[in-house]
């Protein structure tokens, strides 16, 4: 479904990524762990067609979209949950959801159901400002916007970020979630191993290079990637 | 002398028309700056492009049609709206992603461009005796000096087109920010740009409509111009820009029902310290054109306890 062939990525003179390749299929839950500054970020900025590729080749579902504006990604399928959140902050829940889904929508309340299906305090909090919302709230928000995009495939970035463990468990259960109505997700954290234990594979990024890749699970049970990742022993 | 009550309602009243002038000429640009950043130095000159464009049209196309001269103000409200549009994609879209400078400073040159036209009469202005306007034109003389009464109230016709316009236009402009998809896809690419670009909105064609919007109002605030004063080639930026920044600044950035109450202050300010300024006993009398120190020391007053203006920093309420 998308498919990352070398592929390098810099900030100026900083090279940031080093010929990463990965790919993810149609139902997967990939999950993308690596140390502070490894690289994850960029790696979901260059498929989103934020940060300027340098070599190699994004496919996505048999088209190449490297240069391809971001906008027109979500269109073709992708959608995004940045780092941070990135909500409109002086927008109402309901507008922030709003603005995930296309002008012309006939779908649209659908979508808002399922939504708040997903995450029921939505439906509460909906004529708030998001900037009064939780940071659990938010992130609900963040990912309930690119939902409304109707994606194939969603990308992560650091779901965890700032969250209580019992809120970060909220957020797990709903990707599985969307994963079973068959959403690809592709998830890229630092609390590593409740990642690898929600994803079917995991690539390892170290200073921008794919430094090991395979099936979740047995990564899980790779002494080197719990010294390096998980912080135990065997 | 005594300052009367009537004179004071005069003042009062001269001061809310004028003020919703101040406010349409205003709005275009907070909208620009709000959305994109880019400070359009230029929007004095689009007013007084379209105010030339107005006298030229009107001189030209409305009495050979028969229509009322303030029909005007249409084709000079489109004419605009192609300006932005086009000035958006030829010049500002390819340097606005580099920061704030190049864009002030390309839009700077163009407002310098469109003077020089201007005052030797080339291209789209007219090369009639700069220092008039309408009223200049013998065929639209009583237009120009049309007043009604309401009471003992005088009001200048076009004045108050302006102020029924500013009332009209904005709160309609404010209900499309908050109530249409487009509306708030400019507000939300405001708030930030990148957002609005992964959540599925086309950030370039955004930008694109608020330019034009932006600078269809220079044209309806600049059609209105020609009605009401005298339209010079240097205007816009000695005229029309500070009183433009104050009103923006005082409203709040992008807050467009801001602008119109910024616009309404300082029109009444202005107007009434002017009137004070000729009525104070000899002793403590100043001129009347140190009348604008007033509304600037107003200004600072009103920032040192609000810094983002009045009405916050966003269109969204
Ligand atoms: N906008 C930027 N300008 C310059 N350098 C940047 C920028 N963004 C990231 N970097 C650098 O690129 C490298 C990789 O950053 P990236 O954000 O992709 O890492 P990450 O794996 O997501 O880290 P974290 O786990 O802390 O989020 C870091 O060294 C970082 O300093
Ligand atoms: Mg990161």
């Amino acid at each position: 479904m998308l498919s990352v062939d070398s592929v390098s990525a810099s900030y100026g003179n900083l090279r940031v990524l080093w010929d990463v390749s990965m790919s993810a299929e149609a139902g997967e839950i990939v999950s993308i762990i690596g140390a502070n500054g490894a690289g994850k970020s960029t790696l979901l900025k260059s498929i989103m067609g934020l940060v300027r590729t340098q070599g190699g080749e994004i496919v996505f579902e048999g088209t190449r979209v490297n240069g391809v504006a971001p906008h027109t990604l979500v269109a073709m399928g992708i959608a995004y949950v940045p780092e941070g959140r990135r909500l409109f902050p002086e927008m109402t829940v309901r507008e922030n959801l709003r603005m995930g889904a296309p002008r012309r929508c006939p779908e649209v309340n659908e979508r808002l159901k399922f939504v708040q299906d997903l995450f029921p305090v939505l439906e509460e909090r909906r004529f708030q400002l998001v900037m009064t919302l939780s940071g659990g709230e938010q992130q609900m928000v963040a990912i309930g916007r690119a939902l409304m995009a109707k994606p194939k495939m969603l990308l992560l970035d650091e779901p965890s970020l700032g969250l209580s463990p019992i809120a970060f468990e909220k957020v797990i259960g709903a990707i599985e979630k969307i994963n079973r109505e068959g959403v690809a997700v592709l998830l890229a954290e630092q609390s590593s191993e409740r990642a690898m234990e929600i994803s079917d594979r995991t690539y390892v990024l170290e200073n921008g290079r794919v430094a090991g890749s395979g099936l979740s699970d047995e990564l899980l049970h790779d002494p080197m990637v719990r010294l390096a990742y998980l912080g135990v022993g065997t | 002398m005594a300052l009367g009550t009537l004179e004071f309602v005069q003042a009062l009243v001269n001061g809310l028309l004028q003020g919703g002038f101040f406010a349409l000429s205003a709005a275009g640009f907070s909208l620009i700056f709000g959305v994109q950043k880019v400070l359009n130095v230029a929007h004095g000159a689009f007013i007084i492009l379209a105010a030339f464009a107005t006298i030229q049209f009107s001189i030209l196309v409305t009495p050979a049609l028969h229509i009322d001269p303030l029909f005007s103000i249409f084709p000079d409200f489109l004419m605009l709206a192609l300006l932005g549009g086009s000035v958006y994609l030829l010049i500002i879209y390819r340097i606005e992603r580099t920061g704030f400078e190049a864009p002030l400073l390309a839009t700077f040159g163009l407002s310098i461009l469109l003077e020089y036209l201007a005052s030797n009469g080339i291209g789209p202005f007219p090369a009639l005796d700069p220092s008039h306007g309408i009223g200049a034109q013998a065929q639209h003389q009583s237009y120009s000096s049309n007043a009604f009464q309401i009471g003992p109230i005088f009001l200048q016709e076009a004045q108050a087109l302006a102020f029924v316009m500013a009332v009209v236009v904005l709160p309609i402009l404010q209900l499309f920010l908050s109530r249409t998809y487009r509306g708030r896809a400019i507000r939300a690419t405001s708030q930030d740009w990148e957002a609005a670009e992964f959540s599925g909105i086309n950030t370039k064609a955004v930008r694109l409509l608020s330019f034009i919007t932006g600078s269809a109002l220079a044209g309806l605030a600049g059609g209105l111009f020609a009605f009401t004063n005298s339209v010079t080639a240097t205007a816009g930026d000695e005229v029309l820009l500070p009183v433009i920044l104050v009103v923006v600044i005082l409203g709040g950035v992008g807050s467009i029902l801001g602008t119109l109450a910024a616009g309404f202050l300082v029109g009444v300010t202005m107007s009434v310290s002017s009137l004070i300024a000729l009525t104070l006993p000899s002793q403590f009398q100043f001129h009347a054109d140190l009348a604008p120190l007033l509304t600037f020391l107003i200004f600072i007053v009103i920032l040192m306890v609000r810094p983002r203006g009045l009405f916050g920093h966003s269109a969204a309420e």
